[in-house]
């Protein structure tokens, strides 16, 4: 076992306990979204990295297609799967605050729509590897690239005509005020230490499924299995 | 065939009986919607409900012929509205049912993904173990 992943569990453990007590204790009351406010500060964080699991899993698969080097592979898929996991997060606190906040579950708003397009083509990764065959690895690579393209449209297309806050400079994000700011950057850095935690976790699952396949094809150079 | 006759006539007979008497009656009264309506029709009929006009000026005249009441109203109307609001804004403000939800959500997405994980870990530890034996077993 990788020695990291104790060290990063225990301080995305500490963090999870200290941003749940700021969020509810120390983060001022938001007039203008009231109470429902407090997801934010876990939906949009999980968001950001989602951005980050498929920008690396995109990255990742750009340079397996080009080397064919196994650890970007592994590299890729793990991310692929903690970004399916992300999204599925996003997606389900992004519902129940949509729910809270404008009394719907869904609106096929710009920036949903891609949301979900982009986490059915995570969830078509994890089905490609797992029931493609041979070339599985290569199609899912592909896919993963052309996913990773629909980020810069997910972040910027919101418009007015949307319920989402506008991205960017302006946005809801960079115009925090004090200890909300503080206590979001926060929510990131320990999501980011969780995603890390994750992804070394998975990493070595891949390491293990890739030495299951060669003992296995060692086991049929030996005639062990038919 | 008479007997057939016989089953035809007894089918026709009331219907002509009923004919006649329903002519008799119209004849006797001079109109057949004269006639008098039957038991359970007659417990149907209902008093017509008030149309909202009816109901405005029921309530007009009544605030006309006391002041008194027409404020009385109008506070009461006045208050209940406000508590509504304030009970609405407070349960807005302060909603800890979607709040909850979200936090709980995420946590059993992300248990349901370290468990799936974990027991896919374990499953490779004893295939890898299994192989491995297997394959130095099968070299000696």
């Amino acid at each position: 076992m990788n020695k990291a992943i104790p060290v990063l569990a225990t301080l995305s453990a500490i963090g999870f306990a200290a941003c749940i007590y700021l969020i509810f204790n120390y983060a001022p009351f938001e007039p203008a979204l009231l109470f429902n406010q407090k997801i934010f500060y876990f939906h949009v964080a999980h968001a950001f990295m989602l951005f980050v699991a498929v920008t690396i899993c995109g990255v990742s698969s750009l340079i397996y297609l080009k080397k064919r080097t196994p650890k970007w592979d592994d590299l890729a898929l793990a991310t692929a799967e903690i970004a399916v996991m992300f999204g599925a997060v996003v997606l389900v606190t992004g519902m129940i605050w949509a729910k809270a906040a404008w009394d719907i579950w869904w609106t096929w708003e710009k920036r949903l729509t891609m949301s979900l397009l982009l986490w059915l083509t995570l969830v078509g990764y994890v089905l490609v590897r797992r029931f493609a065959g041979a070339s599985a690895d290569r199609l899912a690579a592909g896919l993963a690239v052309f996913g990773t393209l629909g980020i810069p449209f997910i972040y910027t297309m919101v418009d007015r005509s949307d319920h989402h806050p506008q991205a960017g400079a302006n946005g809801n994000v960079m115009t925090l005020d004090g200890p909300m700011k503080l206590v979001f950057w926060m929510s990131v850095l320990t999501f980011f230490l969780w995603f890390l935690t994750l992804v070394m976790m998975r990493v070595q699952s891949a390491r293990a499924e890739r030495e299951v396949r060669e003992l296995r094809e060692k086991g049929l150079d030996a005639g062990l299995f038919t | 065939m008479r007997s057939l006759m016989i089953l035809i006539a007894l089918s026709i007979a009331p219907q002509l009986a009923a004919a006649q008497t329903g002519s008799g009656s119209a004849a006797g009264s001079g109109s057949a919607a004269a006639a008098p309506p039957s038991e359970p029709q007659a417990l149907k009929i209902q008093p017509p409900e008030p149309t909202p006009e009816e109901l405005r000026k029921i309530c007009a005249d009544a605030m006309n012929k006391s002041p008194g009441f027409a404020e009385d109203i109008v506070k009461t109307i006045n208050e209940d509205t406000a508590n509504q609001h304030a009970k609405a804004a407070a349960a807005i403000a302060k909603n800890e049912k979607h709040v909850i939800l979200a936090y709980a959500a995420m946590w059993v997405i992300a248990a349901m993904f370290l468990m799936f994980l974990w027991r896919r870990q374990q499953g490779l530890k004893t295939e890898i173990a299994n192989l491995k034996r297997d394959l130095e077993a099968a070299a000696k």
